[in-house]
């Protein structure tokens, strides 16, 4: 314990220096600037701007990243509630309620309470991260394939409970994710599959492009039928603070969005992208009145928005102390790491303290800075609604289409934007729902990876599966939530419940 | 593209000849495509290169990541770009594998390109879980003979590093192991370090952390000689496994046509850069160091490019592995 | 037979489509076995589904009440979608500026209420906005203008 402090002392001190401080206010306005920016989520961000922390020290290079990482999600899930377009998977769940409670006028508590809850679960993860980093990175080095496996599946039935309307459309949205997260080439031969001859899809559909074009284009054609929407949306903003009867709804979804997320954010395969729905489902299991979900429930908002940024924080756990990215977006701050020469791995923690405690502390001041950046700008950004639609929307267009481009450089990957863009709005004209297909995507090649990995490891034999107890115990839970699914009495709740948003 | 060939030509037409240009190089900021994203071990060597290249050229040179298809889509875009020297390719071992990986490649690797010089050798290591039966190498050999059901061999995808490593250890060996492929270094390493799998021979960039912490054990190192940053570690040929012996190398490319003088400008460049003491630095920090002066030339790399896709065809064939 | 639900016929539809076309990319990748899966099960057995899915949602959909179709905005879709294919076409060749001043002018015919002036003083700030943020503070290997 002891320990601990001083550890986060050394951090707090290395953080603390002016030069970190600037670079880390630069980092988080800079991606709550850019998070902001639709279509642009914090992979696309980073991988934007990895190039100039090429000429600072590591610590500050870090420091600056990891703000953009917050920063980015803290814009796009003002994005979310506000045009109703996530930045990343992660923010998806807060379109759900939070878009719907900007439309009724509440888009100011909405943000608030995102950020406030957001604030409190970075907080506790920080902590976490400094308490039990260590002991809980070994407890997830116990996830072998087969765990991955039975976690993934868990996570998709998850979402088939989660999705609203028809079950077997969310079902049919499932499936379809899975065969998009086929293309590419496949890994154990690298023979090509689905990918129409297309060279720019060999190793598969890149996720900001399937997710500009099915989110972001998707809903600038349906605002554009529908511009009347917009005008009353902008009209009926009045005050930005919470009620305290918002604060108190939301006191214990932001405890349990917390607990959830630190959890599920330190399992390496990307845990904390099914943090936010984890929380999201479990808010509405629990709610007494699970119809208002779906319909600006501030639950809804809170729960989500705080489980995603624990996990956001906890994620950083596998790459502290393993050197192993669990999620993209970790994946570039191995990038930032390499470039600096530092090569993450269990030696960093001994062998650079500084950088490691340093990166810790501001973590907890990045996340300050957020709050303080984000709640006196929450005019600003709801003053970016009031700008017509008509010279919005050309401009989202635009920045969707620079920000894919520069991810290969490629003209091509714009152009799948348009037909990704086309299939989302036909998706959306025929009452089916986009969500739970991202999701579906971006789980599935996890998915038959480490299916396939499972059997080449127990040389085919299915018993791995039941034999371990992790994957045991999550199978039955995945099992469990299918019957949940089936079971008559349930879904017909479960159709009333959904029935209907719009 | 077709627009600016155009341009190019027309505009060669008006000064009249080729040399001109040539002396003028570079006028504007040069291209260092990078056929990977932002942040890979690839990436990293472009960025060090190309910083000290832009001092000594005196023009910017920037990295652009053209990643995809293993790396073939950013070298197609080089091989057809205008040869001018605006316009190079960073590549790795990759660009000789990708000749037989890829069977309907667009470009020939061997004769689209003017090759610049030779850039590092990452050295590779042969790891195992920390809990593995066998202490040094010539027990690892005995055990995954006498065992060869049991064993796991992991790599980091078709065509990676760890993939080639991992076809000449089973062929030094004749003997073939379930090999369990992953979607790059990172989630391998995890189930190395996990010990959901037994072996797997990676670069140095990306396992000298884990074996300095204990995560792993390390066997041999697959170079001619020992590397510094791991001083302890014999190498493959040292420990009696001499056929294993590969370095993930890098190599800059202009496209085909590039004047000679142009290529002699970059070449020089690259060679300052190899001698830039953040450069060596930072290759070190990465377990790698610059290539000797004598390979970082043309003449070098375009031999090496034609040894190594030789080298590498049968066996790749013999595998029946290909990324098309 | 009456179709009761058109919405979710269109939709049954057009997921047996989907699953043609993926089936018909599959050709001979080996589907091997569950226990030692090649590279054509996870596709053939999501192909197989997509379509069966589609097939009980079109067959419901002469059974079940259900939603009429909602007809497709081409007026706003088309410009919009082209726009997007436009900069993608051009912005190579021709660089961001022109690319992106393409971009707004094929995106302008999707306007609710279409204002020249507005939208070209719109399109030049903004397009000056990206180059400030892109390429002179993110110094982003953008092509600017043509080349030459």
């Amino acid at each position: 314990m002891d320990s601990v402090f001083s550890n986060l002392a050394l951090g707090f001190s290395a953080a603390g220096t002016p030069t970190n401080l600037a670079l880390c206010f630069i980092g988080a306005l800079v991606g709550t600037l850019i998070g902001v920016l639709p279509g642009l989520g914090p992979i696309a961000t980073i991988a934007i701007l990895l190039p100039i922390t090429f000429s600072l020290d590591p610590l500050g290079a870090l420091i600056m990243l990891a703000g953009i990482y917050y920063g980015a999600q803290y814009g796009g899930s003002t994005t979310a509630i506000l045009v109703n377009m996530p930045g990343e998977t992660s923010s998806v769940v807060t379109t759900l309620d939070g878009h719907q409670m900007a439309r009724q006028g509440r888009a100011g508590p909405a943000l608030a309470i995102a950020a406030l809850g957001s604030f409190f679960a970075g907080t506790v993860a920080t902590f976490l991260v400094a308490l039990f980093g260590p002991i809980l990175a070994s407890f997830a080095q116990n996830f072998g394939p087969p765990e991955y496996f039975a976690l993934m599946l868990t996570g998709l039935i998850g979402a088939i409970v989660l999705a609203s309307g028809s079950v077997l459309k969310a079902v049919a949205m499932v499936i379809v994710g899975l065969l998009l997260g086929c293309v590419g080439s496949d890994i154990e031969t690298g023979e090509q599959r689905l990918t129409l001859g297309i060279a720019q899809i060999a190793e598969g559909i890149n996720f900001t492009t399937l997710a500009v074009g099915l989110f972001g284009v998707a809903e600038i054609l349906r605002n554009l039928e529908k511009t009347q929407d917009r005008t009353i949306l902008g009209a009926k903003i009045t005050g930005l603070m919470p009620t305290w009867a918002d604060i108190k709804q939301s006191i214990m979804p932001v405890l349990r969005g917390t607990g959830i997320g630190s959890v599920l954010g330190i399992l390496p395969g990307n845990g904390a992208v099914l943090a936010p729905y984890a929380s999201y489902t479990l808010e509405k299991k629990i709610s007494r009145t699970p119809q208002r979900f779906g319909k600006g429930a501030i639950e809804g908002v809170a729960g989500p928005e705080s489980a995603n940024n624990a996990g956001a924080q906890t994620s950083f756990i596998p790459l502290l102390t393993l050197g192993i990215p669990p999620n993209a977006v970790m994946a570039m701050m191995v990038g930032a790491m390499t470039i600096q020469g530092i090569v993450p791995g269990p030696a960093v923690m001994t062998e650079n303290p500084t950088l490691f405690w340093g990166m810790i502390a501001s973590m907890w001041i990045g996340n300050l800075m957020l709050v303080i950046i984000n709640l006196p700008l929450v005019g600003v950004w709801v003053r970016l609604l009031k700008v017509p639609y008509r010279i919005l929307f050309p401009a989202i267009l635009m920045f969707c289409c620079i920000g894919v481009y520069s991810i290969n450089s490629s003209g091509i990957e714009v152009m799948l934007v348009a037909l990704f863009g086309a299939v989302g709005y036909f998706l959306v004209k025929h009452g089916f729902e986009p969500a739970p297909l991202l999701l579906a995507f971006v789980l599935g090649p996890l998915m038959e990876e480490n299916l396939r990995r499972s059997f080449l490891i127990a040389r085919g034999d299915p018993m791995i599966f039941v034999n371990r107890p992790l994957s045991a115990f999550l199978l039955l839970v995945a099992v469990g939530l299918l019957i949940l699914v089936l079971l008559p009495a349930i879904r017909k709740r479960r159709e009333e419940v959904f029935h209907e948003e719009e | 593209m077709r627009f600016s060939t155009l341009a190019v030509t027309a505009f060669a037409l008006a000064l009249g000849s080729a040399p001109a240009l040539a002396e003028n190089f570079p006028s504007r900021p040069v291209t260092m495509v990078v056929p990977f994203s932002a942040g890979g071990p690839t990436d990293t060597v472009a960025r060090l290169v190309a910083q000290s290249m832009s001092q000594t050229l005196g023009q910017q040179v920037i990295v652009e990541n053209v990643g995809g298809a293993g790396g073939t889509i950013g070298a197609g875009r080089v091989a057809k770009a205008d040869p001018d020297g605006y316009t190079i390719l960073l590549h790795h071992i990759g660009q000789a594998t990708s000749a037989t990986l890829y069977r309907k490649l667009a470009y020939d690797p061997k004769t689209d390109f003017a090759p610049i010089g030779l850039v590092t050798d990452v050295p590779m290591t042969i790891v195992a879980k920390k809990d593995f039966p066998a202490k040094d190498l010539k027990e690892l050999v005995a055990y995954v003979k006498a065992n060869p059901d049991k064993v796991t061999l992991a790599n980091a995808g078709v065509g990676a590093a760890s993939h080639l490593c991992g076809m000449l250890f089973m062929q030094a060996l004749q003997t073939p192991l379930t090999t369990v492929p992953y979607k790059g270094t990172g989630p391998a390493m995890n189930d190395l370090v996990g010990g959901q799998v037994d072996l797997m021979c990676d670069q140095t960039t990306n396992t000298t952390g884990q074996i300095k912490g204990g995560a792993v054990k390390a066997y041999a190192v697959t170079t001619p000689t020992r590397v510094a940053s791991l001083p302890d570690l014999p190498t493959t040929r040292e420990a009696g496994l001499p056929g294993v012996e590969v370095a993930v190398w890098h190599g800059l490319y202009a496209p085909k046509g590039t004047p000679d003088a142009v290529v002699t400008k970059l070449n020089a460049a690259l060679k300052v850069a190899l001698k830039d003491a953040t450069v060596k630095q930072r290759f070190a920090e990465l377990g790698t160091e610059p290539v000797a002066e004598a390979r970082a030339t043309p003449k070098a790399l375009g031999d090496f490019v034609g040894t190594e896709i030789d080298r590498w065809r049968p066996l790749i064939q013999a595998a029946g592995v290909y990324a098309d | 037979m009456r179709v009761r639900s058109p919405q979710d016929l269109v939709g049954g539809i057009a997921l047996i489509a989907l699953a043609a076309l993926a089936f018909s990319q599959i050709g001979d990748l080996r589907f091997g076995t569950a226990s030692r899966m090649g590279p054509g099960y996870f596709p053939t057995v999501l192909a197989a589904l997509t379509g069966l899915v589609g097939l009980v949602l079109a067959v419901r959909s002469l059974v079940l009440d259900g939603h009429g179709l909602e007809s497709l905005n081409l007026r706003h879709g088309l410009p919009l979608l082209g726009a997007i294919l436009v900069f993608g076409l051009t912005i190579r060749p021709l660089g961001l500026v022109l690319a992106s001043g393409l971009l707004f002018l094929v995106s302008a015919f999707a306007s609710p209420e279409l204002k020249w002036r507005e939208t070209l003083v719109a399109s030049v700030v903004l397009i000056g906005l990206a180059v400030l943020l892109f390429v002179v503070l993110l110094d982003l290997p953008f092509p600017v203008w043509p080349r030459m």
